[in-house]
């Protein structure tokens, strides 16, 4: 009703505006293009007259180096966001995120061993990095249902995903004092970055995170119901056991493409929805692709922060995405709790 | 002649081998108002429970409406029986529209929106439990009284054919018990749907049902209308309490008065 044409407004003013910041932000940077340019460079594929008058260095910039890094961060974003967003429902608490399974600290085993045992694997134009901390967090996600027993409540799951956290986490550092040679390429990684950008990331990572958001968003009336309690989700005509496994797969195997394809970034899979929660409601039909677009533009914002702030040296992305989101996400708490007074 | 809405044949359950339910047989007529009671902890709850498949029992021990609850989808059992829990959990942030609204997902597919008709039952469910106007308010604002009245709305946009309540009152003014007594009572009567209710107060078994099951220690005690259900020997065996029936001037019905 018009309540919907509401949601419908906001969507797309915030695609537009998601749009418009990829335009601008891809003009920044060591060198800076101007705004006309960077069309030109984007039109040129269809329109080949209009490349012809560009520099050569400008279309190597824009299509190689600043595009695909936008547009992973802008993907990356929008899974962390949407995995956030069902990570909060079906745990029903607002402190959930992306990686409350242990698929960041899987991941980050992972990487940390590929790395110390100089694995040289690749697959589809994936090098070591990105497969082993897509397997870990994967794998350890799969462990972690096992052993909270099959996912039977799901507050024994969040307990097993923690305990599997920490007890990875020792591991991982284990391994990084044992092997410091390694150390700070471990670090960095864990820090997360979209430096190692390319097209043949956004090609993977892509198309599982916005297919896996999509689908999830097909459900997102089941996930409403699941947020009132199994027996009233049952009652109310929903599998719950099966619906449930559904989005926990969706949402990790999201997660891990995420991590995969760009390190562990906190925050955004926890502030994102979390705000959105704040400002529109719990309902996951509008949650969601609002969480999934405010999410891209938050972490390709960062990113360019990240990659500007320093320069030449960059800053870790996952710094930033704490370093401005806490803040901001304190004044927001801050004004609601005045909101409700 | 009557159709049988509920069949449970000798139904044995328990939680981790304790036995819970022990050989529950018992029919009940559709279009009947039904009412369970007995004292906390007799296995009232389990029984609701597990006739709404809530928890799972084995092949053919649960029939609904003729067929094996073990072999009907979660859909499938939704659109034939609703639910008012004990206890209802709330979530911040959903308005009772959207939470009465629920109510209607058995009927929709995946990304379906409510059609006019689905609103019409969601708007009519609000009205006849007097809550309407709160229709907007955040659920976790709402008195406790006017949260169990939401989720009888949401029971009531399910069109159930058969209506479970777990002590549908335990959270209303005297005004509200009787209104939302008199509303299933009537909607039983007007739409024919069966209602299930394990109900605490005697008096009300004995005004609103047409028939009372007693269960104390996971056995049915006593069966049959409330007059031969409720007698000062039956609750003087079960609770330990000294009562007399009395004449309610209002209604012509038995009343109880207990000697306290
Ligand atoms: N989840 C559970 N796990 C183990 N035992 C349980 C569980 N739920 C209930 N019980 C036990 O089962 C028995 C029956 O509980 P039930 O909730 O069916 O009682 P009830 O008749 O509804 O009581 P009340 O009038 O207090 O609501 C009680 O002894 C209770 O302790
Ligand atoms: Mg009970």
């Amino acid at each position: 009703m018009s309540l919907s044409r509401h949601r419908k407004i906001i969507f797309a003013l915030l695609l537009i505006s998601l749009s418009g910041i990829m335009l601008i932000v891809s003009t920044v940077g060591s060198v800076s293009i101007p705004v006309s340019d960077v069309f030109k460079v984007l039109i040129s594929p269809i329109i080949p007259s209009q490349g012809e008058s560009l520099k050569n260095s400008f279309k190597i910039i824009i299509l190689l180096v600043r595009l695909p890094r936008i547009i992973l961060s802008v993907i990356t974003g929008m899974g962390l966001a949407v995995s956030g967003a069902v990570f909060q429902g079906i745990f029903r608490n607002p402190m959930a995120n992306p990686y409350i399974l242990g698929v960041s600290s899987g991941a980050a085993f992972g990487v940390a061993l590929g790395m110390t045992l100089q694995l040289q694997i690749s697959f589809l134009g994936l090098g070591a990095v990105p497969l082993s901390a897509f397997f870990g967090g994967m794998l350890t996600a799969l462990v972690v249902y096992f052993i909270s027993g099959n996912g039977r409540s799901i507050f024994s799951l969040l307990l097993s995903g923690i305990a599997m956290g920490f007890f990875l986490s020792a591991l991982m550092s284990l391994i990084m004092y044992l092997n410091r040679d390694q150390l700070e390429n471990i670090v960095y990684w864990s820090m997360g970055s979209f430096n190692a950008a390319s097209w043949i990331k956004i090609l993977i990572s892509g198309p599982v995170i916005l297919l896996g958001s999509a689908v999830i968003m097909i459900f997102s009336k089941d996930l409403n119901i699941l947020i009132l309690g199994d027996d009233t989700a049952m009652s109310l005509g929903v599998a719950v056991r099966a619906k449930r496994l559904f989005f926990l797969i969706i949402s990790t195997i999201i997660t891990a493409s995420a991590v995969s394809a760009s390190g562990v970034i906190g925050f955004v899979g926890l502030i994102i929805p979390h705000t959105l929660r704040i400002l529109t409601g719990p309902d996951h039909r509008t949650l969601l692709p609002l969480s999934m677009i405010s999410g891209g533009i938050f972490l390709l914002l960062s990113d360019t922060i990240a990659r500007t702030l320093l320069s030449p040296t960059e800053v870790p992305v996952g710094i930033i995405t704490s370093l401005f989101g806490a803040p901001f996400f304190i004044y927001l708490l801050h004004k609601r709790r005045k909101a409700l007074v | 002649m009557k159709k049988e809405a509920v069949r449970i044949h000798n139904l044995t359950w328990g939680y981790n081998g304790r036995n819970i339910l022990d050989s529950i047989t018992l029919t009940i007529t559709g279009g009947s108002f039904t009412g369970i009671i007995g004292p906390n902890g007799a296995g009232k709850t389990t029984l609701i429970k597990l006739l709404l498949k809530l928890l799972s029992s084995e092949k053919e021990k649960i029939i609904i409406q003729s067929e094996d609850i073990v072999s009907l989808s979660r859909k499938e059992l939704a659109r034939k029986m609703s639910y008012v829990p004990q206890t209802p959990g709330v979530d911040l942030g959903f308005t009772v529209e959207q939470i009465v609204a629920m109510g209607r997902n058995p009927y929709l597919k995946y990304f379906e929106q409510e059609s006019a008709s689905d609103r019409a039952v969601i708007r009519q469910a609000m009205e006849e439990t007097q809550i309407f106007h709160l229709k907007d308010n955040d659920i976790s604002r709402v008195s406790g009284g006017e949260l169990q009245r939401v989720i009888i709305a949401r029971a009531l946009a399910q069109e159930p054919d058969i209506l479970a309540l777990d002590e549908p009152t335990s959270h209303l003014d005297i005004n509200h018990q009787i209104r939302i007594l008199s509303l299933i009572r009537s909607l039983s009567t007007r739409k024919k749907i069966t209602v299930i209710a394990i109900l605490h107060d005697f008096n009300h078994a004995i005004e609103y049902c047409d028939n009372l099951f007693l269960m104390n220690n996971g056995r049915i005690e006593a069966y049959g209308n409330p007059e031969k259900v409720i007698t000062p020997e039956i609750i003087k065996k079960i609770y330990n309490l000294n009562v007399k029936m009395e004449k309610n001037p209002f209604t012509g019905k038995p009343y109880m008065v207990m000697s306290i």
